[in-house]
């Protein structure tokens, strides 16, 4: 595209001095040129017309001689107005010599020239404006661009603030996480005391303590009110390795006013009943949401006094009394104590219980007087209620000793939960829809019936529920209830629960409760 | 899980699960007798419940299995239901009031849901009598006989089709949709004499010659006599038997028919029905001997009551 006259005549305009002066000087040798002006004016107007080009004046030797070129930008700018305004003014000339020779008919071919050359100029003009136009709009497009960019990122960055604010702590995880943390350091002074057989000193010295007291609607969501009307509080601990809660756990109001009466009164509770029906997680949620220590001891067949209470060994030496899992957490305040499946023990083995579970207890054992700690809970958790089993669903277990049962002042018969309570729990637990819950439910319910009649087949519990239901997510539904339900039977009662399928699981329905 | 299952494996699941399921329902407690002698499953206004006999060593295929557990709970609805007080002295009648009673209290065990699998469970319970039906050589669809059987499978709205006789449609469609009324077993009975009226008034007579059939004189009352049942259900027919898919009876949307056997026949009051009950029976080398049966392990003369005397006091239900 051909240049315009002003923009020739800026580019000339910027080149040196010298040059410039000798450019013009070579280009009409007769001219006197005697400012730089003239001399752009003059090259200008030749780059114009065709005659010479830009390059031409650039390769133009300096004169060794000549003067400096100019630096000064401000002054080089008003040079370049100057020398623009009057090649400007030369073009005018021109232009008005045009003008008038076009009027005269024997100058018609100039006037003609003039005027295209004029037309010319006008067309470079405007393409020159559109040019820029589109340069500026250009421009504005990117600057638009990159401000909507900007703005996603503030957005963005508004967004992660907002999350930030949202987040919220979970204290007790945190609580939990510095516990086990603290616990770990300690543990190297936890083991002396330990070899020292001064755990009940220390124990009582640094051992949990109640930090609060809270009303049981606050801790277990029910409203629980003595005989007089008024709430029944929560004595809250602080023991640091107290169990995690359960979220999906389930409370009886039943199970739990007994056990809001035995937290301060040295009550032993005896919990028997089928198995899953919730007796050892009981006492272990019970911990975890006073904040209390907990401590489960299994009991079997061959199980020892020694095993559970203590028994002397030799030390450097000296024989010494190393106290068993019962009497250390018999000595930690806050400790909830589970005696598990106690009815699989012998009875002999478990008479030294008698005398620690009596109330105000002082028993002299293993060359010290024991007493329980402040706020000891002992439950004792059984499948027969301390009465043994003849039909052979609880092999092993014996009949308990009268007088060991009469230390636990409540024998507690746990059931399977309600219908609803056990939807809601299995809901809870597997994320299935209620539907789908109510309906294993129901299977499950019916294979339980009769069984506290001497049917043999076993109660399946809240576990082989949540198990079958689980299954389903990969296992054929049938697969899924011979492996959870139906398996652990024997033969004659795993065909019942097989009849039981046939008459409740309804396949179509839970096929489509789990697409 | 398991595909077969051996006989005693089936007599000790079923009857714990029947105790179950009776225990689930909130009904009083029954007691299951395996007998040598039944073929299709029964209970009484005691709650004792008859099931066939199956011997120790069978081996019980998965579907076998299933009909039982689809007899206890059909029976079970009986026991829910059933009034055992009302009956009839006519044979025919009394099928008739069978059919429609099994209706009755299926429609009615379905629509509580009383077990979660219970439509299902009996759907396949009478696609399997149905199935048997359609398959047994000689059968006569238009013989009066078959009448209760056919009323009793239409009007399960859950069943496959059956071949109805031409003229029954009417009759068996306003049955069926009457069924919905009925309240009690009283009201069962009253439908089955007005089926029976309609059976007898509004069809032509039988053009065949009359055969003489064992046990079909006035008053009898085979069904109380378990013994009776085996052998009635290969009785000889014409032997037609058609069988076409045809889509439901037109209108009705109850009941379905499998095709027209030809005209159906007048019902006279000397004419006996075929058994309307759910048929239960292993395969001829599977069924018991007596080898195993719990009523009379716990009731010492069971058999001496129940079967040595024709007063005994129950009616296959």
């Amino acid at each position: 595209m051909a240049q315009s006259l002003n923009e020739i005549i800026r580019v000339v305009a910027l080149l040196p001095l010298k040059q410039v002066m000798a450019a013009a000087a070579k280009a009409n040798p007769v001219a006197n040129i005697q400012t730089k002006s003239e001399a752009v004016a003059l090259l200008a107007d030749l780059i114009y017309r065709g005659t010479t080009d830009i390059s031409w004046v650039q390769a133009q030797k300096i004169p060794a001689d000549g003067a400096a070129p100019l630096k000064n930008v401000a002054l080089a700018n008003v040079i370049d107005q100057t020398v623009i305004e009057a090649a400007q003014r030369r073009a005018d000339d021109a232009t008005a010599k045009a003008d008038r020779a076009g009027t005269e008919a024997g100058l018609a071919a100039k006037a003609a020239s003039s005027a295209v050359a004029v037309a010319s100029r006008a067309e470079a003009v405007a393409l020159d404006a559109v040019a820029g136009v589109k340069a500026a709009a250009a421009a504005a497009d990117v600057t638009a661009a990159n401000l909507a960019l900007l703005a996603d990122d503030i957005r963005t960055i508004r967004e992660r603030v907002g999350s930030l604010a949202t987040v919220k702590i979970d204290s007790a995880t945190v609580a939990t996480a510095v516990a086990a943390a603290v616990a770990g350091a300690f543990a190297p002074f936890k083991k002396a005391v330990i070899d020292a057989g001064a755990e009940a000193a220390v124990g009582s010295l640094a051992g949990a303590v109640v930090v609060d007291r809270k009303p049981a609607l606050d801790i277990f969501g029910i409203d629980i009110k003595d005989c007089k009307g008024n709430q029944v509080l929560v004595d809250i601990w602080n023991a640091s390795d107290a169990p995690a809660r359960d979220a999906n756990w389930i409370w009886s109001e039943g199970i739990l006013r007994y056990l809001l009466l035995a937290q301060g009164t040295e009550t032993n509770l005896w919990f028997g009943g089928e198995r899953g029906t919730g007796k050892s997680d009981t006492a272990k949620q019970f911990a975890a949401a006073t904040g209390r220590s907990f401590v489960r001891i299994n009991f079997r067949k061959h199980t020892a006094a020694e095993d559970y209470v203590g028994q002397g060994g030799l030390v450097g030496g000296s024989t010494v009394f190393e106290p068993g899992s019962f009497l250390r957490a018999f000595a930690a305040p806050s400790t909830v104590i589970l005696l598990d499946e106690v009815t699989m023990a012998p009875g002999g083995e478990l008479a030294p219980l008698n005398g620690f579970l009596e109330p105000s207890s002082a028993v002299s054992y293993g060359g010290a007087v024991r007493r329980r700690a402040p706020g000891v809970m002992v439950f004792a958790a059984d499948n027969t209620l301390g009465n043994g089993d003849d039909s052979g669903r609880y092999a092993g277990t014996g009949t308990m000793n009268s007088s060991l049962i009469d230390r636990f002042s409540h024998v507690i018969a746990f059931k399977h939960l309600p219908f609803a309570q056990e939807v809601d729990a299995v809901v809870r637990h597997t994320g299935c829809t209620r539907k789908l819950a109510e309906h294993i439910c129901s299977a499950i319910i019916a294979a339980r019936a009769k069984v506290e009649t001497g049917d043999i087949v076993d109660a399946p519990s809240i576990r082989s529920v949540v198990a079958f239901i689980r299954g389903l997510s990969i296992l054929p539904i049938e697969d899924a209830w011979a492996t959870a339900v139906v398996a652990r039977q024997p033969s004659e009662s795993a065909t019942a629960l097989e009849a039981i399928y046939a008459a409740y699981i309804n396949t179509t329905l839970i096929a489509r409760e789990i697409a | 899980m398991k595909r077969t299952f051996r006989g005693w494996e089936v007599r000790t699941g079923v009857e714990a699960a029947a105790h179950k399921i009776c225990s689930d329902m909130g009904l009083p407690t029954v007691r299951i007798v395996w007998s040598s002698k039944v073929s299709t499953a029964a209970i009484n206004s005691s709650g004792k419940m008859y099931l066939a006999d199956i011997r120790d060593d069978a081996t019980i295929s998965r579907a076998l299995f299933n009909r039982y557990v689809g007899y206890i709970v059909h029976e079970l609805l009986h026991r829910k239901y059933t009034n055992f007080a009302y009956n009839s002295d006519k044979q025919y009648i009394q099928q008739l009031h069978n059919a429609i009673e099994d209706i009755w209290i299926e429609r009615k065990g379905i629509a509580a849901k009383l077990t979660g699998n219970i439509g299902p469970l009996l759907t396949e319970l009478i696609g399997q009598m149905v199935a048997e039906a359609l398959a047994a050589p000689g059968m006569d669809w238009t013989a009066v006989e078959q009448y209760p059987f056919v009323l009793a499978v239409f009007g399960r709205r859950y069943a496959p089709p059956v071949p109805v006789a031409q003229g029954l449609l009417p009759i068996f469609i306003e049955a069926s949709s009457r069924v919905d009324d009925c309240a009690s077993t009283s009201d069962t009975l009253v439908l089955a004499k007005w089926v029976y009226d309609q059976l007898q008034q509004t069809l032509p007579p039988d053009p065949r010659p009359a055969e003489p059939k064992p046990g079909d004189q006035p008053g009898d009352k085979p069904g109380d006599k378990p013994g009776d049942q085996p052998g009635e259900e290969g009785k000889e027919g014409a032997g037609k038997g058609q069988e076409g898919p045809q889509g439901g009876a037109p209108g009705d949307g109850k009941g379905k028919v499998a095709g027209n056997p030809g005209k159906a026949q007048r019902v006279t009051s000397a004419d006996t029905a075929r058994e309307t009950e759910p048929g239960a029976r292993p395969a001829p080398g599977d069924s018991g001997s007596g080898t195993y049966d719990i009523g009379s392990v716990r009731q010492p003369y069971h058999h001496a009551n129940t079967y040595g005397s024709s007063s005994q006091n129950w009616s296959l239900k």
